[in-house]
């Protein structure tokens, strides 16, 4: 990771000081020649008007915050390898920064992402942006970290990693059971640790973020603990039940709208998290995408589902996994000119959301907390083939062969032996379920790749 | 050129002249030829890597088995066959090399393969010819009818046989609005490598001129989807 002062570095800071350049995609083409980078920049200008910035809502306690912030999880990597390309993460931040985003997710669970925005953030004055990151002590087996030991060391490493004194907003990573909660947090004293750094100003807001069902978010309120704001998985797919991870009876059941309007009666800030549903709703079928621009041409799948999420006034900010410059520039234009949608927009997005759910997905974000695999199996990639072929309506049913079966046989059998490596497929699966509680979606996985196997054996 | 009766010095000197022409502008095109090839300029002769026949297993099978005899460029239904020049290295000459200008690889088709009297073609079944990989379609963006304002240009994608194209969105760029029509996404062909069997229809029926937005490079060595 290179430091050295360049004219891109300089260049970058006259941006974020927030001159009035016009940042087109030629410019950042001279910025960027000769790096890795500059095959992502786009070609042409993009649609958001020159030196705008995204919409921004203002909190009492919190501050004035974009409605649009940078998930750090799913950071640009080298070549498509593992280790993140730190010239473009510099780039995307300092393009955000000077169209207005200030908010920036991270965590210590998502790899070097901490260390990757550190770098790139600390180029920068550090009262212009507001950092989140995360307590993640998942306890997993043997080698549990949720001492409180374990805690304040990762704090601090955080905070090195930062390059950073203080977090504007410190998660509780994934909270979703009581066993969690207090096993975590409550009875270790990790909680009481997180609220005296508070005390001192080292931290200055606590929250959490939330996978499970919606009655245990409801005891998690109830709580007698200040949460100053919450980060729940909100998207249009979800927003009645959120798959996988919920059941049909009142204990199990979750739903996008059911956490929200929970959060929202208690004036509780709402951070969304998954709003393009782990890009999914990015990519959706050509049945869907059209009856989207049909009725919203000027936005992308994903700036209907953007739209959708940080319409409900609630919503303290968006967070986007951006990987690339297209996806900020695409997802800036929709926030600069954000036209919220009403009542009458989000029938039609349900409308939209059934269409979504009449395909049968495996509800996965590729988010791989469920990685590795201690037998090799390539688990988002075996989904990732089965729910494209299922998008595209390209599933063959052996039991019902219709006239395409043999061209969707070819296709299903083509990716699942071309995409996926010898030995990651799922046919590896030895049930031996080390990843079910990993899973932020709770997916049933060795079910899932079992129902994928048992398909593809049948064909 | 009008059709004014010409007289008979200049009529002669007409008919020399365009004997002439013949006789230099073949060497001439071919010259042409390898000057767009060497500026990357997809033409007649852009192809970098020379496509064999499915059943040819590689360029080096079909090169030390072929005797030249011309059986498959024959019966080769869509004429997309022609015996070689230099499509393959010397010594190999007049060997079957498809040439998309002139036909594509039918989906439905093994011909080659079954006529092949040496083994230079192994004889396929048409599954295994639908999943054989002779090449790989490329596309290039400047050249597509896309990068105009013209109504989309979905022909590649309408008539591959291995729905291996994809039209995507292309977010890079502002709409396209043109008066008297709603604005609409500017859209591409994405190829999907792992479907794609390099048959060449999309390149025969690319209405790109003069160049091919998209054309199939070979593959040396085949391979199977």
């Amino acid at each position: 990771m290179n430091e050295k002062i360049t004219r891109r570095q300089a260049i970058g800071q006259m941006m974020a000081a927030g001159a009035a350049v016009a940042v087109s995609g030629s410019l950042l083409e001279s910025c960027t020649s000769g790096s890795k980078s500059a095959t992502h920049v786009a070609q042409f200008e993009t649609s958001a008007p020159e030196g705008t910035k995204v919409i921004t809502r203002t909190w009492e306690g919190l501050g004035e915050i974009s409605l649009l912030g940078l998930g750090c999880m799913r950071l640009p990597r080298e070549n498509g390898g593992r280790l993140i390309d730190q010239e473009q993460v510099n780039t995307m931040v300092d393009y955000a920064l000077a169209h207005g985003i200030n908010y920036f997710d991270t965590a210590p669970a998502y790899g070097q992402s901490e260390e990757a925005m550190g770098i790139a953030l600390s180029r920068h004055p550090r009262e212009s942006y507001f950092l989140a990151t995360k307590m993640s002590n998942f306890a997993f087996g043997p080698n549990s970290i949720a001492t409180l030991e374990a805690a304040k060391t990762m704090f601090e490493t955080s905070l090195s990693r930062l390059k950073t004194d203080y977090i504007d907003f410190m998660l509780l990573h994934s909270i979703g059971s009581e066993k969690d909660f207090s096993g975590r947090f409550a009875d270790n004293g990790v909680l009481d640790y997180l609220f005296s750094l508070k005390e001192q100003g080292i931290i200055k807001h606590i929250g959490f973020s939330y996978h499970g069902p919606d009655k245990f978010l409801a005891e998690m309120l109830a709580k007698p603990y200040k949460w100053e704001f919450v980060q729940i998985q909100m998207n249009y797919a979800d927003w009645k039940k959120i798959a996988d991870d919920s059941g049909d009876d009142e204990s199990t059941k979750a739903s996008s709208s059911g956490q929200y309007q929970m959060l929202a009666e208690k004036g509780i800030p709402v951070v969304i998290m998954e709003p393009i549903k782990g890009g999914t709703l990015a990519n959706v079928n050509d049945a869907l995408k059209d009856r989207l621009a049909a009725r919203y041409p000027q936005l992308s799948p994903a700036g209907c589902a953007l739209t959708f999420a940080a319409s409900y006034p609630s919503v303290m900010c968006t967070l986007s996994g951006m990987s690339n410059m297209e996806q900020l520039q695409e997802n800036i234009a929709t926030f600069t000119d954000f036209k919220a949608f009403g009542e009458a927009d989000n029938a039609f997005m349900m409308e939209m959301a059934d269409l979504y759910n009449s395909n049968k997905h495996v509800p996965c974000t590729a988010c791989a907390y469920c990685m590795p695999c201690p037998n090799g199996v390539n688990i988002p990639g075996n989904f990732k083939v089965y729910n494209t072929t299922s998008d595209e309506l390209n599933i063959p049913d052996p039991q019902n062969p219709d006239k395409d079966y043999k061209k969707k046989k070819k296709i299903l059998l083509a990716r699942y032996k071309k995409d996926l490596v010898d030995g990651t497929r799922a046919d590896a699966c030895t049930k031996c379920n080390v990843c079910l509680e990993k899973c932020p979606q709770h997916i049933r996985i060795p079910d899932q790749l079992q129902m994928i196997k048992d398909l593809i054996d049948s064909l | 050129m009008g059709n004014t009766p010409k007289e008979p010095l200049q009529s002669r000197r007409h008919f020399l002249s365009s004997l002439l022409e013949a006789g230099l502008s073949a060497p001439a095109t071919w010259a042409k030829s390898k000057l767009e090839a060497a500026q990357g300029v997809p033409g007649e002769a852009h192809r970098q890597t020379a496509v064999a026949p499915p059943g040819a297993i590689s360029h080096d099978h079909l090169n030390s088995l072929c005797d030249g005899c011309g059986l498959c460029i024959k019966d080769c239904p869509t004429k997309v066959l022609k015996p070689s020049t230099s499509e393959y290295p010397l010594p190999a000459i007049a060997q079957p090399v498809l040439d998309f200008s002139r036909g594509w690889c039918d989906y439905d088709c093994t011909a080659c393969s079954q006529s092949c009297p040496r083994g230079a073609i192994q004889p396929l079944d048409i599954d295994t010819k639908q999943s054989t990989q002779i090449g790989l379609a490329q596309l290039v963006k400047s050249l597509c009818i896309n990068s105009s304002d013209a109504p989309a240009c979905t022909i590649c994608r309408d008539v591959c046989p291995a729905s291996a194209i994809k039209m995507r969105d292309d977010y890079s760029t502002p709409l396209i609005t043109i008066e008297g029509s709603a604005p609409r996404r500017r859209v591409f062909p994405e190829i999907e490598a792992i479907l794609c069997i390099g048959c060449g229809l999309c390149e025969f029926r690319c209405p790109s001129q003069p160049a091919k937005a998209i054309h199939v490079e070979g593959l040396k060595i085949h391979e199977e989807n």
